[in-house]
């Protein structure tokens, strides 16, 4: 990377992926077997060469820290770079004033202790590789101090919920919008909230933001920048991107993965490193009548059972006789003998192990909490 | 600053018995059981044993084991006050030597041992497949007030001849050690695990040096040596699963053991304490494809299953493609098995190729090793 940049992950902006989300931040909830949001989010930075990140949380920080574990898992170099987790204390007791923006003015210390060019602002509910060495030359290029992310799409299901923009000619954003009913079958460009804001600018954005409303967030500042200030630009994000807003997207984005060619897309090849906090679990043990076809599976399973369409996290057991159709399973599940269980998430620890069927739908996934026995 | 024991891994025999699979790595950091290399064993039973020093002797091919040893991350040596430390051979004021032997090679680091300034030195194998803890050995080495005590398990009488063979009386003090002795007198075999009084060691290896006629071998000098001048030497018994993947078979074989079907009270189980630790690659979680057909496997993160794969295992970034067949094999990293392709009875080394459509020691019983250099046909 030529250019020295403060990466900034905006929690206080994450989707909420209700009841998955009840216990722990959207950034740390697992994804794909071994992963959590958080980790591509990271390793895309790490992927770049960006190693001064500050982590801007709203609450259960304790659990962020704890699955960042050390700075090394994703700083190339833990001396020169730099992984804060930023939390706004004195706003834990009053919610409407815990913003991403009065966190930053609570832990200004950031900004004055990472020399940089530019600052990235992101989310981690849109999962998606990007070279950030070429956005941030894309927007060097534009001349403009605040780039915005974009998807252009027409998939109006994956993106529901999120909000659109209208991006002018010259490229330039005309108009943030929710994106609603009328949308759908429409080509529209979706906001990813992320966005690449020059140093200098970056500072008064949170010097400013303070003048106009205590409880504004960095959308919120970007978008009346944009209506009042000074253009923003629009970046194209031609990679694919996943958005993970709804327990039901949560449920069929992960399934989705066990495609080829979604998966190649989103866990990449090889080459393609997602770094993420290790627990010294063994290899997968397949038994002598396991059964598994398309799954994604995390080490430490043992499987002896059916397992069609799953994502399995790290520890899952499948005992002999057991069916599994469907279903993401957190680490230490554990579905007994003679089990079928289809389209449900299972949170950590959950044990089948009576109730013989246990089903949602594709469209209805069941949630079970964690700890729970069936 | 003093320490209770120090460990030393003697880690830099070629083992030239696993043919290509050490041309470019020496043994101990040959790959095994899907994830590990096979020193994970020693020293995450170092690690077990809360022992916070330990060197590893390198010689052989030393630039891998090196670097994956490094701080000793990978086992928690990273800790306060702790070491972990790669030991190559050296150049010092006196010139550059080799080590001639497994009792030179501590003997070439004793300025090391004596800088730790241990009251105990454990010498391990770095090249053997077992899970222990070394607190027991200790406690006994303590308590009899011996000046070595020596690792020991019973093996078949037909075997004993490949190991050195121990004579004991009633209270298992060692009354005599034979190095592979022709025809053996005892089943009692040494493991290579050793625990010394380090003052003894210390200066049994200084003498050994100056003798001209030595091999400055452990089991074929120093404890016979130790013996001949009536020292304390003690066995202590251990019991439970122990391998020395010395061959391309017993390499095989032992990575067979793993598998679910031929599991016993006695085998390897890496679920079950004390816990052994290995790199854990960014490796993606493993991919199991929708025609895949998988039976009796242990099967590492990063592997790409599409074919039927049946008895083996597989390690980290293998690619078995669709309609392939891989049985009663062990697939190194990066190994990729081409569409249509057999493999059987196999180990195949790292980064190995199997081409479409290709029959590897299709019905055959014997173990073959595939190298990525292999002259293709």
């Amino acid at each position: 990377m030529e250019n020295k940049i403060l990466a900034i992950v905006d929690l206080h902006s994450d989707a909420n992926l209700d009841p998955l989300t009840d216990t722990r931040p959207l950034a740390v909830t697992t994804f794909a077997g071994r992963y959590t949001f958080l980790d591509f989010i990271l390793s895309n930075f790490t992927r770049n060469n960006i190693d001064d990140i500050a982590i801007l949380c709203k609450e259960q920080s304790g659990k962020i820290d704890k699955h960042i574990g050390r700075d090394s898992t994703y700083l190339k170099n833990t001396r020169t770079g730099n992984l804060k987790t930023l939390r706004n204390e004195s706003a834990l007791g009053n919610p409407q004033f815990n913003t991403d923006l009065n966190n930053l003015f609570e832990n200004d210390y950031i900004l004055y202790d990472n020399p940089g060019d530019f600052v990235i602002v992101c989310q981690t509910y849109f999962v998606m590789n990007v070279n950030w060495d070429e956005l941030i030359k894309t927007h060097i290029k534009s001349q403009r101090s605040i780039s915005v992310l974009y998807k252009p799409t027409e998939d109006y299901e994956q993106f529901s919920d999120c909000d659109k923009i209208t991006v002018d000619a010259i490229g330039d954003a005309q108009k943030f919008e929710h994106i609603n009913d009328r949308d759908q079958g429409k080509k529209i460009n979706v906001s990813l909230k992320t966005y690449i804001i020059n140093r200098t600018l970056f500072e008064e954005i949170v010097k400013k933001a303070k003048t106009i409303s205590s409880l504004y967030t960095i959308p919120d500042i970007v978008n009346y920048i944009s209506q009042y200030y000074q253009k923003v630009n629009c970046i194209e994000v031609s990679s694919f991107v996943l958005c993970f807003n709804s327990f039901k997207k949560y449920f069929q984005n992960s399934l989705s993965l066990i495609s080829k060619d979604i998966g190649g897309e989103i866990l990449g090849n090889k080459s393609l490193a997602i770094y993420t906090s290790t627990h010294n679990s063994r290899p997968v043990i397949y038994g002598e009548v396991s059964d598994v076809q398309g799954a994604i599976i995390a080490n430490g399973c043992t499987i002896n059972g059916k397992v069609r369409n799953c994502i399995l996290g790290r520890d899952v057991v499948i005992e002999e006789g057991a069916v599994v159709e469907n279903c993401v399973l957190f680490s230490h599940t554990v579905v007994k003998k003679g089990i079928h269980i289809s389209n449900l998430v299972s949170n950590k620890r959950v044990v089948f192990k009576t109730k013989t069927e246990v089903h949602g739908t594709y469209d209805e996934p069941l949630y079970i909490p964690g700890g729970s026995i069936i | 600053m003093s320490r209770k024991i120090v460990a030393m891994i003697l880690a830099g025999g070629k083992g030239t018995r696993l043919e290509a699979l050490t041309k470019r790595i020496a043994k101990p950091a040959v790959y095994f059981g899907g994830k590990y290399r096979i020193i994970d064993f020693c020293l995450s039973n170092v690690a077990n044993s809360s022992i916070d020093c330990v060197g590893v002797l390198t010689q052989y091919e030393s630039v891998v084991l090196n670097h994956y040893v490094s701080n000793g991350e990978i086992w928690g040596f990273d800790g306060v006050d702790n070491v972990c430390v790669a030991l190559p051979p050296r150049q010092t004021e006196t010139g550059a030597n080799w080590y001639r032997g497994t009792a030179d090679a501590i003997y070439q680091n004793l300025d090391f041992l004596d800088d730790e300034d241990p009251e105990y030195i454990l010498i391990l194998s770095g090249d053997h497949i077992y899970k222990t803890t070394y607190d027991q050995m200790l406690a006994t080495h303590i308590k009899s007030g011996a000046d070595c005590t020596i690792d020991v398990m019973e093996v078949d009488r037909k075997e004993a001849s490949r190991f050195g063979i121990l004579e004991v009386d009633n209270k298992d003090n060692i009354t005599k050690f034979v190095e592979k002795p022709a025809e053996p007198k005892s089943n009692l075999a040494s493991m290579g695990v050793y625990i010394f009084t380090y003052k003894v060691l210390r200066k049994a290896l200084v003498d050994d040096a100056k003798d001209p006629n030595s091999e400055h071998d452990f089991g074929k000098n120093i404890i016979p040596t130790m013996l001949a001048q009536n020292k304390k030497m003690v066995a202590y018994r251990f019991s439970g699963y122990w391998k020395d993947v010395g061959t391309l078979t017993s390499l095989h074989q032992a990575n067979m053991e793993l598998l679910p079907s031929n599991r016993n009270a006695n085998t390897i189980k890496f679920n079950e304490a004390p816990a052994i630790y290995g790199e854990d690659t960014h490796s993606r979680p493993q991919y199991v494809g929708p025609k895949a057909v998988i039976k009796n496997c242990l099967i590492n993160q990063g592997a790409y299953i599409s074919g039927d794969i049946e008895d083996s295992v597989v390690s980290n970034e293998v690619e078995i493609k669709e309609g392939a067949k891989v049985t009663r094999s062990v697939l190194m990293p990066g190994v990729v098995v081409g569409k249509n392709a057999v493999v059987n009875n196999c180990i195949l080394g790292p980064n190995t190729a199997i081409k479409d459509g290709e029959k590897i020691n299709e019905g055959k019983d014997e173990i073959v090793l595939i190298d990525k250099e292999r002259e293709l046909e």
